[in-house]
């Protein structure tokens, strides 16, 4: 009788305790090998050759192509053993040699199919091209690296092919592995790793132990040296294995039981649904943990489909194994013959109907074989054992139903969720049943389809995990992500500032992606512009004021046959309906391009049209930072007034009301593309807004200066800004008329949204967006009125830079200390206010003073107070900013 | 094992829990007339005739451990390789 040792560290090696025990073909009963028994010893001795053949890294560090080679080396010599593989596989485990003979070749092109996909299609390192984190940027990147000491734990159906399912996998993402085949039937993974050695893979990078479940298993699930266990095997003992592997958290990956649903619809074809219950039932003797066990079978079709049925079944030839015109062979063993007797003495005790089979089958010659009939149970109710309880037998329970709904309730009346079927003609009904079973796989009209590139396991009790193609592969790697800093300074890091009183960011990264046409007649640049930009169908959005006014209409003409129409219901304050309302309306035009004509609202919806537009979705898809990965849908914006910036800024601001606040796209992807200023548009501005747009410039430009984020780039930006509305506001005022003036003022109001859409604002706008926000104050008027108070309070921190704004306010501050300067700075401001007529209080604007606490609780979570230059903790120090201004 | 309603005999039973091994298991159960029965500790244990034949002489402990505890069943003929590995509950 042929011998069979352990296979460790690449060696073959008899048990430590010399232990062997005998393996017995179930066809006969008769032994036909005997097999070296490992034991505990022998265990940790696979391990610990796993543990050193993983860390020295021949195999596990291996380029992965040469894994590969090595892997289809290992598939040419289970080749070459092919024969000798299907006979030892079938006379071991019953599969009727029919069966078996096709095992190699399957084992074979499992391993074939996924080292080539291992060394082609995995993504080993991938990177992340929008990291999430818009405060910390750098390179991310992830690597995707083997796990180490893999545990392969085999059963008894399908012991090569299930041994090869785990030991593949383990193999190509570089892992070593330690195999324990089922007791019953270790025979092939012995062979397997003679191919291995013969294959050349190094020693130690598969080892195979047959021995005992329950004595290896406690070695094998809780040995600190392994790192992942995979176990195909019964319920009771993967809930085991997850209990006792949590004690070093290895991962594990668990195929487990199935009563697997066969729903066979009054529309399948009857002959066709026949073949797949018995197939689907009875192929391999039922020991098939996705066999269709619970087959149920619509009343309209019950009695003429169960008499069919009843014949097909008595046609089944069971007989010895290796006799090729066998179609089923014999139950593994005698335990679990006598496992499947029990269950149908239950079944009959529950009160189901054995229609046929339910006894043994005396093959001549065979009395000792294990052979047993397809058995039929009808008259089954779903509650009773024999329709909950696997049985691994060729037993099957048929359940009556009228409706698909019923269908689909006793479908998922189980605790597992491994596999399913559905027999119907008709086949939109039958995957709309199909989509409900709460099921790892459902085949529609067939049943016990595998295929190396669709992932195999199950839902609830069935398991954790699956088997096949990249979803398997990944289940034996794990993830190291990598994050390279841009910045690598410690003044630039906005986390290691949580804990350093050092709060200013030092570098910066500066980015103004809009082009800028300004001055008299700079409309007409927008017939080239759109050309440029691979545009032919402009959608103009506006408000009802500017399209009043005529504004829109001058774009239009200038745009002549590249405009397909004009959204202009752009609200105040726009939220995410406007955009969306906005956006159907570009894709019913088929749009192309957005040209926004107006003030920030107008320009913020088009940046957010513009984003859905190229997507899809809703707006509110999008509130976020820095997510885009590509250009969005071209934008050229006109604006109306001059004081948002939002023409070359990266920011939309949008009302949520779901969330009740304002919240933001940030992305330079949004900046528009380009921006027209062109004085024709601000020369009709009224006086008022014409004040309240240029003091939110104003404002954007302090801020930007004292911000945590101020740069070089940014202050120059800001300082002319700063100038530029200081020497301009007033003539503005004076003749609204005055070109050269207001095309200036359309300049700072550019440089001041070029400086804060990277240097960003701070507690002003804080404060300002909140009293807007709750009492509807403008966002200039209130920018304005809480600006001179804000500068005082950032003296402290930012006294120098207070002091350059003082100078480009024409403060002569020579001989000035620079908080002096500072101060001067503030008082400057206010004196402009007062000579443009700016409301200079908050009792001016129609904010109630009973409400400064509750504004200044809200006006600290606002973002913008993250980038004061003072840093802003204390609400009370916000309460007395806001009595300073009321 | 199904619940059926309380009763005052433990049924050790052979059961099936999904892929490859069956395993024995307890179950509050009545006597039928095909079952052997033992007293033990003021405890009626009812086993299947047939079963019996299968398992020979069966053990019942207690263990209490980390994550767990519960019964573990181990018999002088074992019904699979894993048997004595999991603990298992008296079903209701």
């Amino acid at each position: 009788m042929e011998h069979y040792k352990l296979f460790i560290d690449g060696k073959f090696v008899d048990a430590q305790s010399g232990k062997t025990f005998q393996t017995i073909d179930p066809g006969t009963g008769a032994p036909i090998a005997t097999v070296a028994q490992a034991g505990k010893e022998d265990a940790e001795a696979a391990i610990a050759a796993a543990r050193r053949a993983f860390d020295k890294g021949e195999w596990s560090r291996m380029p992965v192509k040469a894994r590969m080679a090595k892997v289809q080396d290992f598939a040419d010599q289970v080749a070459q053993q092919g024969l000798r593989l299907a006979a030892t596989e079938s006379m071991d485990a019953g599969q009727i040699i029919s069966l078996a003979k096709f095992m190699p070749l399957i084992s074979i092109t499992h391993m074939r199919n996924l080292s080539l996909a291992a060394a082609t299609k995995f993504p080993w390192e991938e990177e992340i091209p929008v990291s999430g984190n818009a405060f910390a940027p750098g390179r991310e990147f992830i690597r995707r690296e083997p796990l180490g000491v893999c545990v392969g734990i085999v059963p008894w159906n399908y012991p090569m092919y299930i041994a090869v399912w785990k030991i593949t996998p383990a193999l190509c993402m570089g892992n070593t592995i330690v195999i324990k085949p089922a007791s019953v039937t270790p025979l092939t993974a012995c062979i397997l790793a003679e191919a291995a050695k013969a294959a050349g893979i190094p020693d130690g990078v598969i080892n195979v132990i047959p021995g005992p479940g329950g004595e290896l298993g406690k070695v094998l699930c809780t040995h600190p040296d392994v790192d992942k266990i995979a176990l195909t095997g019964s319920t009771e003992v993967g809930r085991e294995i997850m209990r006792i592997a949590s004690g070093t958290i290895k991962k594990v990956s668990l195929e487990l039981g199935g009563k697997s649903a066969n729903i066979i619809l009054d529309d399948a074809d009857i002959d066709l649904a026949v073949e797949g219950a018995c197939f689907g039932t009875f192929f391999h003797q039922g020991q098939v943990c996705s066999s269709g066990t619970r087959l149920l079978v619509q009343s309209k079709i019950y009695d003429q489909f169960l008499d069919k049925m009843k014949k097909r079944a008595e046609m089944l030839r069971v007989g010895y194994q290796l006799d090729p015109t066998s179609h089923m062979g014999p139950i593994v063993s005698k335990e679990q013959l006598a496992t499947v007797e029990r269950y149908v003495k239950i079944g009959k005790e529950e009160g189901a109907e054995i229609i046929t089979g339910g006894k043994r089958v005396d093959v001549p010659g065979m009395p000792e074989g294990n052979y047993y009939a397809p058995t039929i149970f009808a008259k089954v109710k779903n509650k009773m054992r024999i329709a909950q309880e696997e049985i691994f037998g060729p037993v099957v329970s048929v359940i009556k139903f009228d409706s698909d709904e019923e269908a689909l309730a006793i479908a998922n009346d189980s605790i597992y969720g491994l596999a399913g079927g559905v027999f119907s003609g008709n086949n939109a009904r039958a995957q709309r049943l199909a989509n409900q079973v709460r099921t790892g796989t459902m085949w529609i009209n067939n049943y016990h389809i595998f295929s190396d590139f669709c992932p195999f396991g199950g839902y609830k009790q069935s398991g954790i995990g699956r088997d096949f193609l990249l979803e398997c592969l990944h289940e034996y790697t794990q993830i190291n992500r990598i994050h390279v800093n841009s910045m690598a300074h410690n003044h630039t890091n906005m986390y290691f500032q949580l804990i350093s009183d050092y709060k200013k960011v030092d570098g910066f990264t500066y980015s103004a992606p809009t082009t800028v046409v300004s001055g008299h007649g700079a409309l007409s640049s927008i017939y080239k512009a759109i050309v440029d930009l691979g545009c032919k169908r402009a959608l103009i959005l506006t408000d009802p004021g500017v399209k009043e006014a005529g504004l829109a209409d001058i774009v239009k003409n200038a745009l002549a046959d590249f405009c397909v129409g004009m959204f202009d219901k752009v609200p105040a304050d726009p939220d995410l309906e406007a955009v969306d309302a906005a956006t159907e309306v570009a894709r019913e035009l088929k749009a192309d391009c957005i040209v926004s004509v107006g003030g920030g609202s107008v320009m913020d919806t088009a940046k957010g049209v513009c984003v859905t537009l190229k997507n899809g979705g809703l707006a509110n898809d999008y509130l976020n930072f820095l997510v885009l990965t590509e250009p969005q849908t071209p934008h050229i914006a006109v604006p109306t007034t001059s004081g948002t910036g939002s023409e070359v800024t990266s920011v939309a601001v949008l009302t949520s009301h779901k969330a009740g606040r304002k919240l933001f796209i940030v992305d330079p992807r949004i900046s528009p593309n380009v921006a027209i200023l062109d004085p024709i548009f601000t020369l009709g501005l009224p006086k008022s807004l014409t004040v309240s747009t240029a003091m939110d410039a104003m404002t954007h430009a302090v801020e930007a200066m004292t911000s945590t984020m101020s740069n070089l780039i940014c202050d120059g930006m800001a300082l002319q800004a700063i100038r530029l509305i200081n020497e301009n506001l007033a003539l503005a005022v004076e003749d609204g008329k005055n070109e050269k003036a207001r095309i200036n003022l359309q300049v700072a109001a550019t440089m001041a949204g070029w400086a804060f859409t990277t240097a960003q604002v701070g507690l002003a706008h804080g404060m300002a967006h909140t009293i807007g926000a709750l009492h509807h104050v403008p966002h200039g008027a209130a920018c304005g009125i809480i600006l001179p108070k804000v500068m005082r309070y950032n003296v402290e921190t930012s006294a120098d830079k207070l002091a350059q704004v003082a100078h480009a306010m024409g403060v002569n501050i020579r001989g000035m200390s620079d908080k002096e300067a500072a101060l001067a700075a503030a008082d400057t401001v206010e004196a402009l206010m007062q000579k443009v007529g700016h409301p200079m209080r908050l009792r001016d604007v129609g904010v109630p003073e009973e409400n400064l606490a509750i504004c200044a609780f809200h006006a600290i979570a606002d973002t913008a107070v993250i980038f004061n230059g003072r840093p802003v903790s204390d609400p009370n120090d916000i309460i007395q900013l806001y009595t300073q201004a009321y | 094992m199904s619940c059926r309603e309380v009763a005052p005999t433990i049924r050790i039973d052979l059961r099936f829990n999904g892929c490859c091994d069956a395993s024995l298991g307890l179950c509050a159960d009545t006597a039928s007339e095909n079952d052997l029965s033992e007293q033990l500790d003021g405890l009626t244990f009812i086993i299947d005739r047939e079963t019996y034949q299968l398992t020979g002489d069966i053990t019942i402990s207690y263990v209490s451990q980390e994550g767990g505890q519960g019964y573990v069943i181990t018999s002088n003929k074992p019904v699979s390789e894993w048997e004595g590995f999991a603990v298992t509950d008296i079903k209701f």
